[in-house]
């Protein structure tokens, strides 16, 4: 390991012999652009972005592939380099989605949109759930590109969401080839590699088979490392970014791995490994359903004490007293406490001396991960249970039942007392692994208000009992009585196959709760009975609502038609239609963008952005809608209003064509302005042109037409001296804003369609009001058309905002069941 | 029986008024089930025994839909429960609802004789009775239908204006469509008063029966916007209109468009309707609030502060005029104390206070007294200066009744209406302006109760058949402004 000594934009630099250029600038401190070169994978050169000069030699060698050696002299910042990596970059970023990194209103379309929307494919940072962390568009922002000047290759790949945990829109993928690499270096093998060659290269399994056949684990670390939003965890994605990491012992399984949880408001949304190592490597379970289990929304967040035959809210030492009290009454045989095995070495001990010294029993059942419940001894009249352990029909016939645990179960129903337990990432202590080691726990996320680990809660009901012994107050306490007593503990036995090895030997339950009750998506991986009732409600009768047609016209955008001759038979243009995809679906409004009398069918342009809108992209032709309600709203008034523009984006496109064709018809001159974030994102310009006197495109990143929105275009109309009477504008709320605060200076009357959350959409519940100048408007009976110049955008938007965190709760996990979901009502 | 019959009137008034369980309110407060678990056979029979079977019924007279309530109650002291429930059916489609939600103590019960010297007879207890063993028994029999006489009658609304009319006209032989606007039927009884007071299947059961009868029923069709009117009776030969009052009111007061601000008709809609309370199974989500402030004294504040209650907040009241002046039954007003609800009276907010991201953090009151009478005979609230106080909040639920729906009267120029936005009736037969029209319920009344808008459905029922019999708006005989075809 001699040193080696090179210079590097002037500075004196020691390398290690086997250093690559850039792992030399990088130790002095000198940072060189990179994307495919990651600290834990060998180098590749596939990206280019670390290109430098180097006296001597011809060209620009890559830094990453090139080692270091003895008096080499290299400039990393010539502006030659810096020009060259501009070019790499713009290149880079055709063929990603990257409108929003060229749009003239970014700063102000983040500070109104700090949340990207949740959509399916991602066309642009706005729509991107790793908007906060992507690489590429760190470095197109440190170098400063704005405009890239090169045609725009959108590839228009499938998005693939039909695995079990994870997202992948290869749309956005740069091909550094980092994923590939990382599964080839954890597993030995890769699940996935490069297929196809030149312009059709990309990433992806051989022969396109699924995932879980090609042998992927779902450990994860291509999520981790990969650069863009092309590959994300499905349930972690929407959640926003970490604002603090912590590391823990996973006690799901014997085997212990240490885990990585990334917590935000001091809840965890996601896990991961503590380093992208084969020996740091974790299952599909720690990686992906964790987080599900702790922020589930039913978890049990308080304790409750069955009082006159219901279950009513108590306070923690109310709950811990009234158990007490039920317990003493029992003693040696007839009580029996069932904790399960996924448990720290303290909790095991506590529940254990409990069982025995205060109520002197021996029946102290242990029930490991994959425990289907256990059989209590003839004669049990009291147990505490730590979860879902005990079937149905012995709990029925118990005369006292004490339960700690994290979710509901028959056993939570049916108890005297029920506590909310932590989660093991709550508490601290050790854990007994397969191999007899001892890993420690470090309580890294915060539980729910109020709650405690079940070794206080056994602890204090002993002391409630008035039992010496149980006064410990915190789990070194505790730990340092059990090794002072010797107490005998056995580990674990190893599970064979592994779960790092074998999907079909992942832990299944934890406190007796089933992991694929938790995640749906996990049902994915492993074998599931196929429902047949689903087929054959299918096949059942000629059902209303009918889906005629269904096309994704551009990505994440789809056209649906549906036969709803009732609502075609009387739309108007600016109405709009409410839609129930199957019977646990929400009412949503849509606004309608065409229709055919004679045939009955209306169409609707449907972008998607949660959960509702996911359930109707998924659906297929052939499917039926559960209900679909209107027309609804105002329609707009049809009269010369001399010119008129129409202004639409996204889903707004469509719905201008109605309004566009009628005023055309009432005599109009009708100027259309259609806005695309990016080229390969404007559609039905033919049945617009069609139906008014000019066309004009804009396009945020400029790829084609103005560059820009409905602004720009309207600036530019008024600049060549165009009189406009009115404007109708239609997109997303952002959007209708900025082009209201241009009319305004203009002195355009301005109608916008609103877009609130809507309930019933009839009248009845009010929750669409929005303010107009001095006055609440419902959108649904006096819009959606109303004047834009005096909407409170700020309050339509906090209003739209207002169940963020549901939106996300709300998102299906598992798109398999969830393309059924429509006929298996 | 017949000894029973034979029972002095001495011996039946010496009888108590029966009991009905209830769950306790410490329990029920944390779940949806209803509160009262209804008579057994036994204490049915027993509180029926109490009835004098009065040869001129005054209860009767109290019924807007004039149940033959001495007779049903006797069907029930000979323990022909099912036969009592026919003979409710008889005027009344509804009766386990009616049973449930109608105000009796300031009906039926407060005209019954007994109830002169000590307590009455439990008559809507006793309908309820009957209407569940009936439904429980599956002994739910068809009654007899007049011959088909081929006329056509469409009914705008589900709820308990349109479902009476649909009862009562079906049975005379003619044929019902119904148009509902929502995904489910019945109106406020599905989407507005909670499971706890009147159980959905409750609803549905007799909703089905109703559908059994042959009544027609169309969800997601919204009138006035799919259809008009006018094009209706060139299908139909008659119209009712009962489309309730679903546009609800809000005070004008700083800070309403809040986030969490909600109309009672969406709080209870998301619950009920959308079921919110099975989310994220269920897509809508739910309201999660800790501290809930309900405005208004009537059943829906009761409803939704007791809905407050149940998604797990703390639940306060605030009502401008005293307990005396609040519209909700009593026996609502005492559920919600006893299950914790905390009532403010004499109390009116001023504003409704928000942070930087627009939420609701508190709603600022000011203390009432009461003045001389207004309009309404009740005392006028008047502020108390200097008054003003904060009570902390994270949800606002205005519940100050509704003004009608106006998707029909936007499309229907020449139907009169007030200038409330309620149609115009002629009370005696529910006929609108309109030639072929009838209207009853919250569209006709404002906001109101269910059994009236069954009351007026009934009539309408009348006239509609007098009007497809004859082609008089008016009864022949009424002192009439009819008008002849």
């Amino acid at each position: 390991m001699s040193d080696i000594d090179l210079k590097i934009d002037g500075k004196s630099v020691k390398a290690e012999t086997g250093d690559t250029v850039l792992e030399a600038a990088r130790k002095a401190g000198i940072e060189i652009p990179t994307l495919c070169a990651h600290p834990e994978l060998e180098p590749s050169g596939a990206c280019r972005l670390c290109v430098v000069e180097i006296e001597g030699e011809r060209g620009f060698p890559t830094s990453c592939t090139t080692l270091a050696a003895e008096g080499m002299v290299v400039k990393t910042r010539t502006p030659e380099i810096i020009e060259l990596r501009r070019d790499i970059l713009k290149l880079m970023l055709s063929g990603h989605t990257s409108p929003c990194l060229v749009c003239l209103h970014k700063e102000l379309c983040e500070e109104y949109r700090p949340h990207p929307t949740k959509s399916g494919k991602v066309t642009g940072c706005t729509f991107c759930s790793n908007r906060a962390s992507c690489e590429v568009r760190l470095l197109a922002e440190e170098h400063e590109i704005d405009d890239l000047g090169l045609p725009i290759i959108y590839k228009d790949l499938d998005l693939e969401r039909l695995d079990p945990f994870m997202d992948r829109d290869y749309n956005l993928c740069i091909l550094c080839g980092r994923c590939v690499r990382i599964c080839k270096k954890i597993h030995g093998r890769a699940a996935i590699d490069f297929i196809g060659r030149g312009a059709d290269a990309r990433i992806g399994t051989a022969f396109q088979r699924h995932h879980t056949e090609a042998g992927c684990l779902f450990c994860g670390s291509c999520i981790d490392i990969c650069p863009t939003g092309a590959l994300t965890d499905r349930f972690a994605k929407w959640h926003g970014t970490p604002d603090e990491t912590a590391e823990t012992t996973c006690i799901l399984c014997p085997l212990g791995c240490s885990l990585s949880l990334k917590i935000k408001d001091d809840k965890i949304i996601a896990t991961g490994a503590t380093a992208l190592t084969r020996e740091s490597r974790i299952c599909a379970i720690g990686r992906f359903v964790l987080p599900q289990m702790v922020e589930n929304p039913v978890r049990l967040t308080s304790h409750k004490i069955r009082i006159e035959g219901g279950l009513r809210k108590a306070s923690y030492e109310e709950a811990v007293a009234e158990a007490a009290k039920k317990l003493s009454g029992f003693t040696g045989s007839e009580f029996a406490l069932i904790a399960h095995a996924s448990a720290t070495r303290e909790e095991i001990y506590t529940l254990g001396k409990f069982t025995r010294e205060v109520m002197k029993s021996e029946n102290f059942h242990l029930v490991d991960s994959r425990g289907d419940g256990i059989k209590l001894n003839p004669g049990t009249k009291a147990i505490f249970t730590t979860g879902d352990h005990v079937p149905v029909n012995p709990l029925g016939k118990l005369d006292v039942i004490i339960a700690a645990d994290i979710l509901p179960s028959s056993a939570t129903e049916s108890a005297d007392v029920v506590f909310g337990a932590s989660v093991f990432t709550e508490t601290d202590g050790t854990f007994l692994t397969a191999s007899g080691e001892i890993r420690a726990l470090s309580a890294a996320a915060k539980p729910p208000d109020g709650i405690f680990p079940d070794w206080r809660i056994i602890c204090d009901i002993a002391g409630k009992m008035g039992s010496p012994g149980f006064d410990f107050d915190s789990t070194a306490a505790i730990r340092e009585e059990l090794e002072r007593r010797g107490a005998s503990e056995q580990p674990p036995a190893r599970p064979d196959p592994s779960p790092l090895d074998d999907v079909a030997a992942l832990p299944s339950a934890y406190r007796g709760h089933r992991f694929t009750e938790i995640s749906g998506a996990l049902k994915s991986v492993l074998p599931e009975e196929q429902p047949a009732a689903e087929k054959e409600a299918e096949e059942r009768g000629e059902r209303p609502f009918r889906i005629i047609e269904k096309v994704e016209i551009v990505p994440n955008t789809h056209m649906i038609t549906v036969q709803a001759p009732v609502v075609a038979a009387k739309c108007q243009p600016g109405q709009f239609a409410i839609a129930i995809v199957n019977e646990k679906s929400e009412r949503i409004p849509y606004t309608i963008a065409d229709w055919d009398r004679e045939k009955g069918t209306v169409t609707m342009i449907v972008l998607e952005a949660g959960r509702s809108s996911r359930e109707m992209a998924l659906l297929r032709e052939g499917d039926h809608l559960a209900h679909f309600t209107g027309p609804l709203g105002v329609p707009i008034e049809i009269k010369n209003y001399g010119t008129v523009v129409c202004g639409g984006g996204c889903y707004g496109v469509g719905a201008m064509l109605p309004i566009a064709r009628a005023l055309k018809e009432a005599g109009n001159r009708v100027i259309c302005i259609e806005e695309a974030s990016s080229g390969y994102l404007l559609h039905w310009q033919d049945r617009l042109a069609e139906h008014c006197d000019e066309l004009v495109i804009t396009t945020k990143d400029g790829s084609a037409g103005i560059k820009g929105g409905v602004q720009e275009a309207i600036s530019m109309l008024t600049a060549r001296g165009e009189k406009v009477d009115q404007a109708f504008i239609i997109g997303c709320t952002f959007m209708m804003m900025l082009v209201s605060d241009a009319t305004k200076q203009y002195g355009i009357p301005t109608l916008t369609a609103m877009n609130p959350i809507m309930v019933d959409g009839t009248g009845m519940c009010g929750a669409c009001r929005v303010t107009v100048g001095d006055a609440t408007k419902f959108s649904c009976v006096d819009g959606p058309f109303l004047d834009g110049h005096q909407v409170n955008w700020t309050e339509l938007m906090q209003r739209r905002a207002a169940y963020g965190r549901e939106e996300v709760q709300a998102l299906p996990q598992d798109h398999r069941k969830h393309e059924h979901a429509s006929t298996s009502e | 029986m017949r000894e029973q019959r034979a029972m002095e009137p001495k011996e039946r008034m010496a009888i108590p008024r029966q009991e009905m369980p209830e769950q306790n309110p410490q329990r029920r407060k944390h779940n949806y089930d209803e509160v009262p678990y209804g008579f057994s056979e036994e204490t049915a029979i027993r509180e029926a025994q109490r009835c004098l079977a009065c040869p001129k019924p005054k209860c009767v007279e109290g019924c807007p839909v004039l149940i033959d309530i001495p007779g049903f109650v006797e069907l029930i002291e000979e323990g022909k429960f099912v036969e009592a429930a026919r003979k409710l059916k008889e005027e009344n489609s509804l009766p386990a609802v009616t049973g449930r939600v109608c105000p009796q103590e300031t009906q039926c019960e407060i005209k019954c004789v007994v109830g002169k010297k000590g307590e009455p007879v439990s008559i809507g207890r006793l309908e309820r009775f009957a209407a569940d063993f009936e439904r429980r028994s599956g002994k739910m029999e068809l009654p007899d239908t007049a011959p088909s006489t081929g006329k056509k009658v469409v009914i705008i609304g589900s709820g308990p204006a349109g479902l009476t009319v649909a009862g009562d006209l079906i049975k005379l032989g003619h044929e019902v469509t119904i148009l509902e606007a929502l995904h489910e039927p019945g109106g406020v009884l599905m989407y507005g008063i909670p499971e706890f007071r009147l159980p959905k299947e409750v609803v549905l059961a007799e909703i089905e029966f109703i559908k059994e009868l042959g009544v027609e029923l169309h969800l997601d069709y919204v009138v006035g916007k799919a259809i008009s009117i006018d094009e209706l009776l060139k299908r139909y030969d008659a119209v009712f209109l009962g489309t309730g009052a679903g546009l609800p009111m809000f005070m004008r007061i700083p800070g309403e468009n809040l986030i969490g601000v909600y109309s009672a008709n969406e709080y209870l809609t998301r619950s009920n309707l959308m079921k919110a309370y099975r989310f994220p199974e269920y897509a809508t989500a739910p309201i999660r609030s800790k501290k809930v402030v309900t405005i208004g004294g009537g059943n829906v504040a009761m409803d939704s502060a007791r809905t407050a209650l149940r998604l797990g907040a703390e639940s306060t009241i605030v009502y401008r005029r005293s307990r005396k002046e609040m519209p909700a039954r009593a026996e609502e007003i005492h559920h919600a104390e006893e299950e914790g609800v905390d009532i403010h009276l004499l109390t009116n907010p001023k504003r409704i206070i928000g942070n930087d991201e627009g939420r609701v953090t508190a709603i600022e009151c000011l203390r009432m007294e009461l003045g001389e009478p207004d309009d309404s005979g009740r005392r006028r609230p008047i502020p108390i200066e200097g008054s003003e106080f904060i009570i902390e909040a994270d949800t606002v639920i205005p519940a100050l009744g509704n003004r009608p729906n106006p998707l029909i009267a936007q499309t229907t120029p020449d139907l009169e209406m007030t200038k409330w936005g309620t149609i115009v009736v002629d009370e005696d037969t529910m006929g609108t302006s309109k030639r072929g029209v009838f209207a009853g319920g919250d569209i006709v009344s404002g906001a109101a109760t269910v059994i009236l808008a069954m009351g007026q459905g009934k009539i309408a029922a009348k006239a509609i058949h007098n009007y497809l019999e004859t082609g008089q708006m008016k009864q022949v005989n009424g002192e009439s402004t009819a008008v002849p075809l």
